[in-house]
């Protein structure tokens, strides 16, 4: 009897774990994490014995995967942000996964835009394969555009165009021209549409290119648009209101990413009206406007890496190409979230006028510094400082702009 | 005899040790740990670490942004500190008087000071909402100006951390100088009554005299809690607007945990350590001299 009982207790519970870092709320019980919890269950069943184990870190995702790392503590799987990739990829927390997808004959790199490709790749080597990703645009509500008698954005609209639109909807408090928030990941495409940069990147200084006269006057333009103009609430009088004047119907225009739809979807109701504030069919999108010969907007992704401390390659790459694939991204897409990395299943989910215009801003799109940069986390708080110090202290912009590039300069250049 | 005083002597270090131990792992060994890496280039990031003797020290004392923090963390702690030591025994004085219902008064005080650093910010920072914030809304109905963002305007930045930390700090300072207040024996001040002696001299020469000691501990306790002053700062403002609230605990964050510049940040550290003791001795200095008129 007892020598049973050492037997059952003996017996090897054969489980692999797998573990996936990611971020966002770990108690979320939404339709996203419902539908992505069930596509780890099919990856459980086709793999007898394999536990899928999700680590989600609510905040300062990129201190704790370093401190993971340094911890000898690091997820299987971690999720790569194209904000912070540098920071992974340049350390080596992450591996080069080219030999994985060199060796394998059902997996090809042809299948994702090569821009989201891009945000993780060093030469030959690629570090992390492309999930999703969101283009910056402008998003409009046509029928303010419509009540208001005013033609819908251009392709080619410069700063002056823009100004002009947004004057000419801007009926506050009903309806304000634009809404423009001071988030940094949100206003750089404004600096490269006027010819200007935040650093130079061969040499990583920020002051000479930071403080040039091309964004000393895109800083002026968007003072203007809150404080002369005022066709935008300024971010203090939107913090205190507490809404999404866009998503509420009560602006224009606004710039965000493909993620906002999900929250367009569901404006709020309208009580005079019984409807919501904005009906998402009324949306248009449109490229950044632009003072240079083409439009620019910055392009956010998240992709998965293999972590550099990764106790089961075979099955995180097995994993990772099952995630990646075409019959999983098509489930996981209908999210709504951003748009899929993979050519084939943004094209079959391109159905609407909407889904066209965003994949037709892909062309125009860079990869944010942070994929390039260590630290580029860093640059903008900073970044954001010297805007709030233009729109809410009346810092000339030159001063504000010197005082952030030797900041930033400092920050990235620490020994 | 000895073999009793031995065997007292190892009860003693059997009930010393946990405690002993749970000091070495948790407070010397990080401290002088800390020190070690304070001494090189050690990045959480960068496997080669290397011996730099004082140089993070004296890149340290030469960077605008540390030097800006130190400055910030310094002018916080001198407003703060006066102020909230006025606050609390003005406090003190209140609710020491023998009126019905007054432990309520002094339950209400120390509210802020047991809730969490984390969730106290959140609601200052929608008592600071332009317009529709408390302090605002309570503007509109005066007429005046009630747009100002108090937290991202650089002229009021530094003076709402201040006050919230007046506030949020009132209860435990009120505490204290409330037990020195209740320790003063009342034949003191019935001696000076027969004397001739007023409330307001009473006070200058009874009260404050005796609540020297505790006054002593509520400074040096108080400008070592500003000096490393971290939540409020890291919920509310960042650092900002324009660096104005950037304070060295905030500085010192940032270095370590999004720059990964652990050596850095442990040099930091320990110039902040170096201030602190240098301006608790100032103010031991400053108190003694009161503590000996007092006869202590």
């Amino acid at each position: 009897m007892a020598g049973f009982c050492l037997i059952g207790c003996a017996t090897p519970h054969h489980e692999i774990v797998l573990t996936i870092a990611t971020w966002g709320d770990p108690v979320s019980t939404d339709s996203y994490t419902k539908s992505l919890n069930q596509l780890y269950k099919n990856f459980e069943l086709d793999h007898p014995g394999v536990v899928i184990k999700r680590e989600v870190v609510p905040d300062q995702y990129v201190s704790k995967m370093v401190l993971d790392h340094d911890a000898g503590a690091q997820a299987d799987i971690l999720i790569l942000d194209a904000a912070s990739a540098a920071l992974f990829i340049n350390n080596h927390l992450v591996k080069n996964l080219q030999p994985q997808v060199q060796a394998d004959p059902n997996f090809h790199l042809q299948d994702f835009y090569p821009s989201t490709l891009a945000i993780a790749d060093r030469g030959k080597a690629i570090y992390a394969i492309p999930q999703d990703f969101t283009p910056m645009v402008i998003y409009y509500d046509k029928s303010k555009f419509i009540k208001y008698n005013v033609p819908f954005p251009k392709d080619n609209w410069d700063f002056a165009d823009f100004l002009k639109t947004a004057k000419a909807l801007n009926h506050p408090p009903n309806c304000w021209g634009f809404v423009f928030g001071n988030w940094m990941p949100g206003w750089v495409m404004w600096l490269w549409n006027n010819g200007g940069d935040v650093l130079n990147l061969s040499t990583k200084r920020s002051l000479g290119t930071l403080n040039s006269p091309q964004n000393c006057q895109t800083f002026q333009f968007l003072n203007d648009l809150v404080n002369t103009d005022k066709v935008s609430p300024s971010p203090s009088a939107q913090n205190s209101l507490g809404i999404d004047l866009f998503a509420n119907g009560d602006a224009a225009m606004t710039v965000s990413g493909h993620w906002s739809l999900v929250g367009y979807k569901q404006s709020p109701i309208d009580p005079k009206t019984g409807k919501p504030g904005l009906n998402w069919k009324n949306l248009g999108v449109a490229p950044m406007p632009h003072n240079t010969p083409t439009p620019q907007t910055v392009i956010y992704e998240s992709g998965y890496a293999e972590s550099s401390q990764c106790r089961h390659p075979k099955l995180a790459w097995e994993f990772i190409k099952y995630m990646t694939s075409y019959k999983v991204q098509m489930v996981y897409n209908q999210s709504g979230i951003a748009i899929d990395a993979r050519k084939d299943v943004a094209e079959a989910r391109a159905t609407s006028n909407l889904e066209k215009e965003f994949l037709a801003t892909v062309s125009g799109g860079r990869s944010p510094y942070g994929s390039k940069i260590n630290n580029y986390t860093l640059v903008e708080p900073i970044g954001q400082s010297a805007l709030e110090a233009v729109l809410t202290n009346h810092v000339p912009p030159k001063q504000a702009l010197t005082e952030a590039a030797k900041q930033i300069d400092n920050e990235l250049n620490i020994p | 005899m000895a073999q009793t005083q031995i065997k007292q002597a190892r009860a003693a270090w059997g009930f010393l040790s946990l405690s002993l131990l749970h000091l070495a792992a948790f407070a010397i060994y990080p401290i002088l740990f800390s020190f070690f890496i304070s001494l090189y280039h050690w990045n959480i990031l960068d496997d080669h670490r290397r011996f730099v003797g004082f140089a993070n020290y004296l890149f340290s004392l030469k960077e605008p942004t540390f030097l800006n923090a130190l400055w910030n963390s310094c002018l916080f702690t001198a407003l703060s500190v006066p102020l909230g030591l006025a606050a609390g025994l003005l406090a003190a004085i209140l609710v020491a008087q023998p009126l019905r219902g007054i432990t309520v008064f002094r339950a209400i005080f120390y509210i802020p000071a047991i809730s969490s650093g984390v969730a106290t910010s959140i609601m200052w920072i929608y008592i600071y909402l332009p317009t529709n914030g408390l302090i605002n809304t309570v503007l509109g109905w005066l007429h005046i100006n009630n747009a100002t963002d108090f937290l991202h305007d650089a002229r009021f930045a530094m003076l709402s951390l201040v006050f919230m930390s007046i506030v949020t700090g009132l209860g435990p300072r009120m505490v204290l100088y409330l037990s020195g207040i209740m320790a003063i024996p009342p034949s003191l001040y019935e001696a000076a009554s027969i004397d001739g002696a007023t409330g307001w001299t009473s006070f200058k020469k009874i009260t404050l005299p005796m609540l020297t000691p505790t006054t002593l501990f509520v400074v040096v306790t108080s400008t070592i809690g500003a000096m490393q002053l971290f939540t409020p700062v890291y919920m509310m403002t960042q650092g900002g607007p324009e660096g104005k609230t950037d304070v060295i605990g905030y500085h010192i964050y940032t270095d370590a945990w999004q720059n990964f510049a652990t050596g850095l940040a442990s040099a930091k550290s320990f110039i902040l350590l170096a201030a602190i003791l240098l301006i608790s001795l100032v103010q031991f200095k400053m108190v003694k001299s009161g503590l000996e008129g007092y006869g202590a």
